[in-house]
């Protein structure tokens, strides 16, 4: 009975540094950029697909853990792959003279948006004074007066006209504070009533009737005064016209030469100049109440503040401004944004307000842009996480995307939380790649509960935590450090201190064909090592720094670890590992503290009893066991009664626990272990309790490979060192785990010494057979085990709990018929 | 302006007011010589009589311009439309002075408008009242309460009208009378300012009486920083005197009253043919 120790070489892959073309990292070609794609190849054909293709949808989906450079990949990617792309135009908005509510999008060459803006402002400025001085000018005043006075000459000659009529019946017109009247006269003077009373009754008669005439003739001419009025003011309105088109044409036409290559500003121009033209009278009220209010000293703030604040011309020629939304003057290419804050409002733009006598007052100049503004023709970056958590932003987002539009609305419009009116500024046409960085968890939750996304983001992007640890990522690997070196200004790696990165990269995946991509880890890592390097005075980075920034970083992290261990040191918490002991054992168990993670050894325990065949897992039982230690037991239950009690019922009871174990427990890793240690209180064989053992088992009793392994190992070694090394302790670990292996030294160096042992097991018997020193057993053809074998100890203890249970049954029956 | 010791003293200024806008150019130029002057601002508004007498005809109908139905002139109403007009006049008043930062005070009178106004100004130091009210005619082009004042007044009376201005220029007629010389040197005294721009209109179909009245022109704005022009006239004709005064600005022409071809209908008339404010000085000052 020979069982197979793992030799001092299988339990870590070391660094081959005298292979290296370079002494230092200074020798090398940096490479500064991660869009190279190290070890990322699938992400790179994903992204250069999702860039590629123009049909919509295809937005992409970065996934993978957080720390593996994936914003600064996209990002370097992006800009690279659309440094060359056209840059996208101009969006400006400006007042929709038909419907101020609904701000009208200007789309313009790249740069013009900004130019047409300064010429807007200096339109604003000027035209004012233009008018001004064209209505102030003695020709249009003279042609003013003349119209007033022509009316003033009709008004009055009509009441002349009156005026001698009723002269000639002794009466005169007058006028009364709400309109006119015809009095009788007497003696030049209106006649007093009482005069009136004393005349004859035909006279009176005669006045009554004359002045019933002149009011009807009064009112018969009267009626001619409304058309007259029209046509007078129509005729003013036409000499404004006149006059104000003349003295804004060549402000309006210098611009409109300017853009005649874009027919839509040449469209605002004409809405811009009427509009000025039918509010010629505003804006002159304006400039005087400037004028005016120049020499008052009220506060500007007492109201409002800002441009809203101010009072006059500012406020009626704002409506002529152009609002830029997106320059694109000083974009190369086509743009690449980072949205770091994406709420609702940084992503699809917001409309500003401001206050104004009390009031929250808005106009096209306070709408804002939003990233997919400045994104647009271009790509988006965004962290998915962030865009899920704002509240709004993820609808949003999809909403723009699916619309192809950038529409501005407040989320509370959104959610028709308020309905005053407010603007609609005319929506954006979006022509936008979005990349979203997040990780995988949210990418699957978001495929499979959310049918939007599944349309909107059909590139994945994964990024892959590991890549082939081979000469090639091998040289990658350096040159990347390299990169981090300058662009961090560290001190260089000497070849064995990127050896020691490689084994550390390694180490992470816990893998020895394979290196980690945890970029922020490694970079990190880097960091610290060249202030150790600097501690102990050294110019360049090696092994020994290295080593001495992990040994470091972890033993800042390690406080709850040295606990454990001293708990377990003090009796406090029982781990036996020289004894052997029936129905007990060391499982390994993995706490992982944010990136740190060690090892403990747990005391599984069992008992049985003459039973119906149920093994209880006490963890389970008292809910504080996870559903996949859960299975773990479960499956115990299946091999047992499948090797040792194919053809009559099980006939025991089992309970399984996990001996002062507090937290919840999760995980199949102790299933071996556990199987162990059941089969142990079976037979009554004792268990080793200097080895300790991980692994997951299936219902045939195959070893399965367990994740941890190396924490598993270390953290049993520091136990058994702690309690004094015997040369007999050791760990069972799953076979196909020892490529995992990346052991620290000094177990690599206990193993050598032969003070610790590792034994990669396949089966259960093989890991019975170490922890029992005996003989496992084959069953022969009839499924008999050979005698004094494990195998067959268990069976026949099963046998016998079998016949117990049948004497048992039986007795009940016979009292029962008694 | 500003005053100084030569300047008339001149203590209360009376400005009839009915809204009209030649009255409301009245108030602004009475504001802005009484702040010159340091002289007390009074507003007077008349409830005309006439227009409450013909509220006791039953037959009486009043004729919107607004509409074309006639309805009855109810007394009480009248009433309270005259009392808001004076209460808004009051208001005016109130805020002209306040913008001059002269004392002022308001009186509300009842009866002939025109005999009102005459008595008011004979409490007066000048009176200063809109060109025309609510005429409704044409012609002739000074109202009524004007011709009165004109015809029957005895102080020192400003007219002016709507756009009229009583800077920075000031003309004045000059006849080579006394009273003329009076009227040059109110003109001067109240057109005070530095620089003042003056325009001698003289009156004589005698060439020997020119230049002794040249001398005598030129004595009294002696010493005055007063930049003169002189023009001579053969006779009083109105038209001429007219275009002159229009040619040299909207500021006032200064007229001797009660000489002859300058009182009552003729004097009337020249007012008519003006287009420009008209100061009348007279020779017999109100007697307090």
């Amino acid at each position: 009975m020979q069982h197979r120790k793992l030799d001092p070489g299988e339990l870590y892959r070391k660094c081959d540094v005298s292979g290296f073309s370079f002494e230092t990292t200074a020798e090398l070609e940096a490479i500064k950029d991660l869009s190279q794609g190290i070890g990322q190849p699938r992400a790179v054909q994903a992204l250069k697909f999702g860039v590629g293709i123009r049909q919509h949808g295809y937005n992409i989906y970065a996934l993978g853990p957080g720390g593996m450079g994936k914003h600064t990949f996209v990002r370097q990617y992006l800009s690279r792959e659309l440094s060359d792309a056209p840059s996208p135009t101009d969006w400006c908005y400006v007042n929709n003279f038909h419907n101020q509510g609904r701000p009208s999008l200007l789309n313009l060459p790249k740069g013009r948006g900004n130019s047409l803006a300064r010429d807007m402002e200096k339109l604003v400025q000027e035209a004012p004074n233009a008018l001004k001085e064209a209505f102030e000018s003695e020709e249009y005043q003279n042609r003013l007066q003349a119209m007033q006075h022509e009316f003033k000459e009709y008004q009055q000659s009509v009441f002349e006209e009156l005026q001698n009529k009723a002269r000639e019946k002794n009466l005169t017109l007058i006028k009364t504070p709400t309109g006119m009247a015809f009095a009788p006269v007497q003696d030049k003077e209106i006649m007093p009533p009482e005069e009136f009373q004393k005349l004859p009754e035909d006279q009176r008669r005669q006045i009554e009737k004359d002045m019933e005439e002149m009011q009807n003739e009064s009112q018969r001419m009267f009626q001619k005064f409304p058309a007259w009025q029209r046509d007078m003011r129509q005729k003013i309105v036409d000499l404004n016209n006149e006059v104000a088109r003349y003295a804004l044409g060549p402000l309006v036409e210098e611009i409109r030469n300017r853009y005649s290559d874009v027919p839509a500003v040449g469209d605002y121009l004409d809405a811009v100049e009427k509009d000025i033209i039918e509010n010629v009278r505003n804006i002159l009220e304006s400039d005087r109440q400037q004028d005016e209010g120049r020499g008052q000293s009220a506060s500007p703030d007492m109201f409002g503040t800002g441009e809203w604040g101010g009072s006059g011309r500012s406020q009626v020629m704002r409506r002529y401004r152009v609002n830029v939304l997106v320059d694109n003057s000083l974009t190369t290419g086509a743009p690449v944004i980072y949205e770091d804050n994406p709420t609702y409002a940084n992503l699809v733009g917001r409309v500003e307000h401001q206050p104004m006598m009390g009031a929250l007052v808005t106009d096209f100049n306070l709408i804002k842009q939003g990233a997919l503004h400045r994104a647009n023709g271009g790509a988006l970056i965004l962290d998915a996480h962030k865009v899920l958590t704002h509240p709004g932003a993820w609808d949003g987002l999809k909403r723009a995307l699916i619309s192809g539009k950038i529409k501005i609305e407040s989320l509370a419009e959104m959610f028709s939380l308020i309905s005053t009116i407010s603007l609609e500024p005319e929506p954006v046409p979006l022509q936008v790649k979005v990349v979203m960085v997040g990780s995988p968890l949210l990418y699957y939750l978001l495929k499979e509960y959310d049918p939007e996304f599944v349309k909107l983001f059909k590139v994945a992007a994964d990024f892959d935590v590991r890549m082939e640890w081979d000469e090639l990522h091998q040289d990658l690997f350096a040159r990347f450090m390299a990169g981090v070196i300058e662009q961090e200004g560290l001190r260089p790696f000497h070849k064995t201190g990127v050896g020691r990165m490689l084994e550390y990269s390694a180490r992470r995946v816990q893998d020895q064909k394979k290196l980690s991509t945890y970029v922020q880890g490694l970079t990190d890592l880097m960091r610290e090592a060249d202030y150790w390097t600097g501690e102990n005075g050294r110019k360049t980075v090696t092994h020994e720094d290295v080593q001495q920034a992990i040994d470091a970083s972890a033993y800042r992290c390690d406080l709850i670890r040295e606990h454990v261990w001293e708990n377990i040191s003090r009796g406090i918490m029982h781990i036996d590992t020289r004894d052997r002991r029936v129905g007990q054992i060391n499982g390994l168990s993995v706490i992982a503290l944010g990136d740190f993670m060690f090892g403990r050894p747990s005391r599984i325990t069992a008992r049985i009893r003459l039973g119906k065949g149920e093994v209880i897992d006490i963890e389970r039982e008292v809910k504080l066991s996870g559903p996949i230690h859960s299975k773990g037991v479960l499956i115990l239950s299946g091999f047992l009664g499948a090797r040792y009690a194919s053809d009559r019922p099980l006939s025991l009871s089992a309970s399984l626990v996990f001996e002062q174990s507090y937290g919840g427990i999760d995980g199949d890793s102790a299933s071996c272990a556990e199987l162990y240690c059941l089969l142990s209180a079976i037979s009554e064989i004792p268990l080793k309790q200097s080895v300790a053992v991980t692994g997951s088992v299936d219902q045939h009793g195959q070893v399965q490979a367990i994740g941890g392994v190396n924490e598993k190992i270390e953290g049993f070694f520091d136990v058994c060192k702690e309690k004094g090394l015997t040369s007999e302790q050791g760990v069972l670990i799953p076979e196909a785990n020892v490529e995992h292996l990346m052991l620290k030294n000094e177990v690599i160096q206990a193993v050598e010494s032969g003070k610790f042992h590792i034994y990669p097991v396949q089966n259960i018997d093989q890991g019975m057979e170490i922890l029992t020193d005996m003989i496992a057993g084959e069953p022969d053809e009839m499924g008999n085990y050979p005698r004094n074998t494990i195998n067959s100890r268990v069976h026949n203890r099963l046998l016998e709990l079998h016949e117990k249970r049948r004497q048992y049954s039986s007795n009940r029956e016979q009292g029962g018929e008694s | 302006m500003s005053q100084d010791k030569s300047q008339p003293t001149l203590q209360r200024i009376l400005v009839p007011l009915d809204a009209s806008e030649h009255s409301m150019a009245a108030l602004s130029a009475a504001a802005e010589l009484a702040s010159a002057l340091g002289a007390e601002l009074e507003g007077l508004f008349v409830e005309d009589i006439h227009l409450l007498q013909l509220c006791e005809f039953p037959f009486v109908r009043e004729i919107s311009l607004l509409g074309p139905s006639f309805r009855r002139i109810d007394r009480t109403e009248t009433e309270r439309h005259l009392k808001i007009r004076a209460e808004h006049l009051k208001r005016v008043l109130a805020d002209v002075a306040k913008k001059f930062n002269v004392p002022w005070k308001f009186r509300v009178t009842r009866g002939g408008v025109s005999k009102e106004v005459l008595a008011a100004s004979e409490e007066a130091d000048l009176t200063i009242l809109g060109r025309a009210g609510w005429s409704m005619a044409r012609s002739p082009r000074v109202g009524s309460t004007v011709r009165t004042v004109v015809s029957q007044g005895r102080g020192l009376t400003l007219i002016m009208q709507h756009g009229g201005r009583i800077q920075p220029s000031v003309q004045v007629l000059f006849t080579g009378s006394q009273l003329s010389e009076k009227a040059l040197g109110v003109a001067l005294d109240l057109g005070g300012q530095k620089d003042l721009f003056l325009v001698v209109l003289m009156v004589t179909h005698s060439q020997e009486n020119l230049e002794p009245m040249q001398n005598r022109v030129k004595n009294i704005i002696a010493g005055r920083k007063v930049q003169a022009s002189l023009h001579v006239l053969q006779d009083l004709d109105y038209g001429l005197i007219s275009r002159l005064v229009r040619v040299h600005g909207p500021g006032p022409l200064f007229i001797p009253c009660e000489e002859p071809h300058l009182h009552g209908e003729a004097l009337q008339t020249l007012i008519g043919s003006l287009e420009n404010p008209v100061f009348l000085v007279r020779q017999a000052r109100k007697e307090k």
